[in-house]
């Protein structure tokens, strides 16, 4: 165990079981960014450049921001009034245990650990995996731009506001069989509006 | 690089592109037409292919691109007419469904011509990566589609209910490739083929492939993935709904083909009783089901998990008989169901529920759609002379042919049997509604648009004619399977 790696585990490892007792929930979202963070650190420092670089970019770029997103919009941050600790911590403690014992036993008798010459990893970095999508993997990379497409629209259509679709249907319920008037980003405005 | 060969995929995503930003500049009531244009064009493309083609398997149009990442063979080409055709008839559909869409009707078209394209990927797919990413574009657009109507609670519950499930078995399926590929190095189905026969007995290999064949009993709906079927079938638009049984069906199963036909033929011939109990199961659990079903949507949901289970007596079968017998089931499947469906769409346009009970006086209202429902609910629940009776005849004589080998088969082709005559019960009780109901809800007779008569009657020509003179479709279908036995295209 090299010093740096002993420096990021405890660095990670507190950030995680700061995430899950501290009451505030802003507090626990950015305790997550960082052991987000940390499991990054570890992967570049296991030289896997692509899987750290992309945990940055999703985890702490991505997933920590949406938390916090949420956090903001649902309840507004004010910690909960009773104690983190319960009960049922009992169960989530064997749990873990549990999953623990069956990692360490899975790892133990795993027969990697028997294998005595150490098989030097291939390399893989962001260079050579740019230069696969570019080229071997073009046409799926391709078929994920499509992809992509058809779900940011398909987004923008569902997260719509919800007035103009409850207009829609209590007006269409009137006239069924007229050819529907699908304004796309702008809602027409409301018969009643102007009266108001 | 063979561009040529994707030709029809480049065009097809170019029309939903060109749908797309037509909404830009289109006046907004001429914007529901753009679906009758789009379900042209496709036609045109139909057109062209049954044309073009002909010539071009003969002078050796088959190849691959991309490094055999992507196939162009008899079975991919017959797969390819088979869902352009499923997504014109589902376009127009869609057309007659756009005044229920609140927002977006040319968003609506353009995803079902964004899932269709995925459709064509996955029929060409020859590699995990191909595979992965064209049933993630048809996935993830009929995530959209179904909660495309998010003015109702149902087609929310639906598209969540769908979403869920759907990502837990692509978690399964990307795990399933992983397992694969890091024992056997291989991404390509043919040079995974080659050395699957060493991996027979490598269990982290075979849980590989365990994971996969789960992403793919999703997609079509067998046993123990088949919870979500009634509920987004019932939640779904109606066009969704008929594009979901029909097409997302079918590319599940020709992945399904390729993937245990021409990737993995060692490990395949040692899972028939795996492949008769699952098909055996679905089978009855999609009939019994059926039975208690007032909501007709979902009676066409649980029925879909029974033909899900009929198609795989064919695939359980392992022979190149049992194989055609798919394509052919499948083809008579796509003109019943969508029949069905637009019915469905037509007759319950002014109702909150897709009840039987609306179904009442359908018979007075309009004959012609009382005619077409019949004759689907006949053609599905397999009655002589129609599409569906010459399928379920090919799937058990292929079945039954290889009850000499193992006897399990005679037990299949038995439950089969039993799985129709369950069967009849619950589509002659819509039959009944149609002509045997007495207080109907409203007499006053349903208009049908000309396209959509167009459609119905192409649908009720399709039932007949694989009916009656199966011959053709049936060449087709057995030269198709060819391209799975002897993958002779040349490796580089």
């Amino acid at each position: 165990m090299t010093p740096p790696f002993a420096v990021i585990a405890v660095l990670t490892i507190a950030a995680a079981v700061a995430a899950m007792t501290l009451r505030n929930l802003v507090h626990s979202a950015l305790a997550i960014a960082v052991a987000f963070i940390g499991l990054a650190a570890t992967y570049l420092q296991l030289n896997a450049q692509f899987v750290g670089l992309t945990q940055i970019l999703v985890y702490v770029g991505a997933v920590a921001i949406l938390i916090v997103f949420a956090i903001l919009l649902t309840r507004g941050g004010e910690a909960p009034e009773k104690s983190v600790f319960s009960l049922s911590w009992i169960w989530g403690v064997l749990v873990t245990l549990a999953v623990f014992a069956t990692l360490v036993w899975a790892i133990k008798h795993s027969f990697v650990v028997e294998r005595e010459t150490s098989v030097t990893a291939p390399e893989a970095n962001v260079q050579q995996i740019g230069q696969a999508l570019m080229t071997r993997f073009v046409l799926p990379l391709e078929v994920i731009g499509l992809l992509l497409t058809a779900a940011l629209v398909g987004a923008v259509i569902i997260a719509m506001k919800e007035e103009s679709v409850k207009a829609k249907i209590e007006d269409g319920r009137s006239k069924m069989d007229e050819p529907a008037n699908p304004s796309s980003i702008l809602h027409p405005p409301s018969s009643r509006g102007g009266q108001r | 690089m063979n561009l040529s060969l994707m030709s029809l995929e480049i065009s097809v995503v170019a029309l939903g592109l060109v749908v797309l930003l037509a909404d830009l500049w289109l006046p907004a009531e001429r914007r529901r037409a753009l679906g009758y244009v789009a379900a042209a064009a496709l036609g045109l493309l139909l057109l062209q292919n049954l044309s073009g083609c002909c010539s071009c398997c003969v002078a050796g149009g088959d190849g691959t691109a991309f490094g055999g990442m992507f196939v162009q063979d008899g079975l991919s080409v017959f797969f390819k007419r088979f869902f352009l055709l499923a997504g014109a008839l589902v376009l127009v559909l869609a057309v007659e469904f756009s005044d229920r869409i609140a927002t977006g009707v040319s968003e609506y078209y353009s995803l079902i011509i964004f899932a269709l394209a995925g459709m064509l990927f996955a029929a060409s797919a020859n590699d995990f990566a191909m595979l992965f990413v064209s049933i993630e574009l048809i996935t993830i657009t009929f995530y959209i589609l179904t909660s495309f109507t998010r003015g109702k609670v149902a087609a929310l519950e639906a598209g969540v209910k769908y979403l869920i499930l759907g990502a837990l078995s692509s978690a399964f399926m990307v795990y399933g490739i992983a397992l694969v590929w890091g024992t056997t190095g291989k991404f390509n189905f043919n040079e995974l083929a080659q050395v699957a026969g060493n991996f027979t007995d490598n269990k982290v290999f075979l849980f590989g492939v365990v994971f996969i064949l789960a992403g793919l009993g999703f997609k079509i709906a067998a046993f123990p993935f088949q919870m979500w079927t009634p509920d987004v079938y019932q939640g779904a638009p109606t066009p969704t709904t008929a594009f979901l049984a029909v097409g997302s069906k079918a590319a599940g199963f020709v992945l399904l083909l390729r993937f245990l036909f021409t990737a993995i033929p060692s490990v395949t011939a040692h899972w028939d009783k795996l492949l008769i109990i699952i098909s055996g199961i679905t089978i009855l659990y999609g009939n019994l089901c059926a039975i208690p079903q007032r909501n007709l949507k979902r009676l066409l949901g649980y029925s879909s998990i029974a033909h899900a289970g009929y198609l795989l007596l064919g695939v359980a079968a392992m022979t190149s008989a049992g194989q055609s017998a798919v394509l052919y089931y499948l083809s008579g499947y796509l003109f019943t169901t969508l029949a069905a469906f637009t019915v469905i769409a037509l007759v319950m346009r002014h109702l909150d529920s897709e009840d039987i009970a609306g179904l009442a006086g359908l018979n007075q209202r309009s004959p012609l759609l009382a005619a077409t429902l019949t004759l689907a609910m006949v053609s599905l629940a397999g009655i002589p002379p129609l599409a569906g009776f010459f399928g379920k005849f090919l799937l058990l004589k292929a079945v039954i042919e290889q009850g000499a080998v193992n006897h399990g088969y005679y037990c299949l082709a038995f439950t089969a049997l039993v799985g129709v005559v369950i069967s009849l019960y619950y589509y002659f009780g819509v039959i009944r509604a149609i002509y045997w109901s007495k207080d109907a809800a409203s007499r006053e007779p349903i208009l049908i648009s000309t396209p959509m008569r167009v459609a119905i009657v192409g649908c009720i020509a399709g039932i007949f004619w694989l009916g009656v003179a199966p011959g053709a479709v049936l060449r087709l279908a057995e030269s198709a399977v060819n391209a799975l036995h002897c993958p002779g295209l040349a490796l580089n």
